[in-house]
């Protein structure tokens, strides 16, 4: 019996405008993403087409990888001019390029800031400018008048020879350093504490942003072998993959859900359902599992035209890939972000019979994609929204596995939980004790009166 | 087994209103009419049956199972809601699958029992139609056919007739009194013509109280020796109606026939009448009461 009211919400879902919506969203969103890399990427494996020093990002809009590489599939030679590079703790990139965003965002006073994703332009007072200034001067050796001249020489230098000025590493100008590297983070954490923990300086994000040092033969041969070994190939498009479709999987669903539930309400049928003898936890349970599997079936169908390509390119070249790699890849890595996003606009639309999720779920779907975004090539952390923009990288994703299981188990129970506590809503109102929307109406007209009584006193 | 029904002592309420107020009723099987103005308690009685609401105190079964368990309730209770609907899109035969489907039905009996039911609502020519393309009286046909899928004991029809025309609502009424040669069917309407034509037993609801329980031919023998027929000119009309209780009138030209209430004979033209249910019921009420009579 279950497996057939299951059967029949399917089939409601597909009927309805707002799941069609899901599928031509979540398919255009992967033709712009995602549905020509494995295609160039073979296509620039071709050793008469690939440069050494050609590099390539791994996604395009949404993904900005700090060391874009070349075609994983080409194999690396001996005595390449470059290999690319590689996000690393490494001073020598690190203190010039940090000082030289310090130098100017200290001469705009006007210092970026991203607290819970969103920006915000941090404006200091004349004493914190001073505090700035010394940080500068202390490690640079330099006073701000002497940083100033020093960089209008060098633009007229550049003048002169018709070309702009260029700051940094190798460039006409850069910022020199005169202190070590422990006291270099010692000051920069003084200047955190003035432009705030979610500004450029924290040793995290400095790190990310101006951290990079060359990849060596040795490195790049290593992972080669890891993508085409380790990952068999498949893999590492399998995260790729996953990074993509997390993203619309995260708040898509949302709005599936909502309309799907609401239905009942727009009907007039919630009555109608409430008496019948199917109990609530059937009831929430098959419509559920219908959410959760009519919306993975169009993920699951746009895997296939990466793995058909793999399937090509390794049928060719007689290696051996994991045909199931994308199917573990989302079940692992894509379920839980799905599930959650469905079962919190169960919850919220059973207990306010309002769409207030969809605000909610979207304002979870930002915070989380920003606060994500230093750690776009894989790292994880808490987010909702796992990010691994990049093929490859797979050293990075077998450190932080632990991290990544339990980020996944822990959003599995909270979807469980989620679904839990809506079977509880439902049997509430099948027994009229719960109505939020009538109480947020009475809520709202009292509301009202009392506007309208302020507006006549 | 015959189904029953008791109630005894019912209290409900919402919030500081007192929806209804100690209601003791015992329902057999065959019609009961539930009769009330808007407001009265009706809804509320029915929704407490259909187990949409809980009760604040008193005792109520339903086939001899405790109002409480919900679930066993269910499967003996089908519901009519005042204002029945399903998905828009959905077919005839697919609104009474899903629903059968809700209700636990096997496929085997589905496909059984749908058919015959289309066939005694009479739209069995219409099973591939949508729902949002069915007319009112259509409509209400499929409500009954739905709430009497899973053969229940007992069924609640909340205000069944409103909106139907005069063909339509008789159809309907005849449905509803086959039905209930072997279940209690028990009927809400503010429309007394549906009451008097179909139901043996009836209750009197007002603000949350029961007025009345007993049959039919009881409650209009209340009103024997009080009701009269009175022909008048228009100009003497409205100075009768600040007096008396009118409970009908006929124009004729210049000319009004009255039907009233009157303890005594009002005029000495007036002719003493055959009561009807209306006129005990606007008896009972104090003459106040947005009754509808189906002859008005």
């Amino acid at each position: 019996m279950f497996v057939h009211l299951w059967l029949k919400e399917c089939r409601l879902l597909l009927k309805s405008i707002t799941y069609l919506l899901f599928v031509v969203i979540i398919g255009l969103f992967y033709a712009t993403q995602m549905g020509s890399q494995v295609q160039d990427d073979i296509r620039d494996a071709d050793p008469g087409k690939t440069a050494a020093s050609h590099q390539q990002t791994a996604g395009s809009t949404m993904g900005i990888s700090a060391t874009p590489p070349a075609s994983p599939f080409a194999k690396p030679l001996p005595g390449q001019s470059s290999y690319g590079e590689k996000t690393a703790e490494n001073p020598a990139t690190i203190m010039p390029e940090a000082v030289q965003s310090l130098y100017m965002e200290y001469t705009d006073n006007r210092y970026a800031s991203y607290p819970l994703g969103f920006f915000k332009a941090v404006k200091l007072s004349p004493s914190e400018q001073e505090k700035i200034a010394a940080a500068i001067t202390e490690i640079t050796g330099s006073t701000m008048e002497q940083l100033r001249q020093s960089i209008s020489d060098a633009s007229q230098k550049a003048a002169a020879n018709g070309l702009p000025l260029q700051i940094g590493r190798g460039n006409s100008f850069s910022f020199p350093i005169h202190v070590t590297y422990d006291r270099f983070k010692e000051v920069m954490a003084g200047v955190e504490k003035l432009t705030g923990s979610s500004s450029s300086y924290s040793l995290q994000h400095m790190i990310d942003s101006y951290g990079h040092s060359p990849i060596t033969y040795a490195e790049k041969l290593a992972e080669y072998n890891d993508f085409i070994q380790k990952d068999r190939i498949t893999g590492a498009y399998a995260r790729l993959f996953s990074d993509y479709m997390g993203i619309m999987l995260a708040f898509l669903p949302v709005f599936v859900t909502v309309f799907f539930i609401m239905r009942d309400r727009r009907a007039g049928m919630q009555d109608l359902i409430y008496t019948r003898k199917i109990s609530s936890s059937a009831l929430v349970a098959a419509r559920y599992l219908a959410l959760i599997a009519m919306m993975i079936l169009p993920v699951l169908f746009l895997s296939l035209h990466p793995l058909i390509q793999l399937m090509g390119y390794a049928g060719d070249h007689g290696i051996t890939i994991d045909h199931l790699a994308f199917v573990k890849y989302i079940a692992a890595w894509l379920m839980p972000t799905l599930m959650v996003s469905t079962a919190v606009g169960m919850f919220l639309t059973e207990l306010t019979d309002t769409p207030i999720a969809i605000v909610v779920q979207g304002l979870w779907w930002f915070i989380s994609l920003n606060s994500a975004r230093f750690i776009m090539d894989g790292g994880y952390g808490s987010q909702l929204i796992l990010r691994h923009n990049t093929i490859g990288n797979l050293q990075v994703y077998q450190d932080h596995w632990i991290t990544l299981l339990l980020n996944r188990l822990g959003y599995t129970a909270l979807a469980l939980i989620l679904v839990l506590l809506t079977v509880g809503l439902v049997q509430l109102k099948r027994r009229g004790k719960l109505n939020a929307r009538s109480k947020l109406t009475k809520i709202l007209a009292a509301f009202k009166i009392q506007s309208k009584a302020r507006v006549v006193e | 087994m015959n189904p029953k029904i008791h109630i005894r002592h019912l209290n409900k309420s919402y919030g500081t209103k007192q929806a209804l107020q100690d209601i003791n009723l015992d329902i057999e099987t065959g019609m009961f009419g539930l009769l009330g103005r808007n407001g009265a308690g009706k809804t509320t009685l029915m929704k407490t049956l259909a187990t949409l609401h809980m009760k604040n105190s008193g005792d109520v079964t339903v086939c001899g199972i405790p109002i409480e368990k919900a679930k066993e309730v269910r499967r003996c209770v089908g519901y009519l809601p005042q204002d029945f609907a399903v998905y828009p899109n959905m077919t005839v035969y697919g609104a009474m699958d899903y629903l059968g489907t809700l209700s636990g039905l096997p496929t085997s009996i589905r496909r059984e029992r749908i058919p015959q039911l289309l066939r005694q609502v009479n739209l069995e020519d219409r099973h591939r139609m949508k729902f949002k393309a069915l007319s009112g009286g259509m409509k209400r046909r499929l409500g009954i056919a739905q709430a009497i899928l899973h053969d229940p004991e007992v069924l609640i029809v909340d205000e069944p007739t409103a909106g139907l025309d005069p063909e339509e609502r008789i159809r309907f009424r005849n449905l509803l009194s086959e039905l209930a040669e072997d279940r209690i069917v028990i009927l809400s309407t503010h429309i007394v013509g549906d009451i008097e034509a179909t139901c043996e037993r009836i209750a009197v609801l007002d603000q949350g109280q029961l007025k009345y329980t007993g049959t039919a031919q009881e409650l209009t023998a209340k009103a024997a020796g009080k009701v009269y027929t009175v022909n008048m000119s228009k100009q003497e009309l409205e100075r009768v109606k600040a007096v008396y209780t009118v409970t009908a009138m006929l124009t004729l030209g210049n000319e009004v026939t009255v039907r009233l209430l009157a303890d005594r004979m009002p005029y000495p033209n007036a002719v003493p009448a055959e009561p009807t249910i209306e006129d005990a019921y606007m008896l009972m009420m104090g003459g106040h009461s947005d009754v509808r009579s189906s002859m008005a």
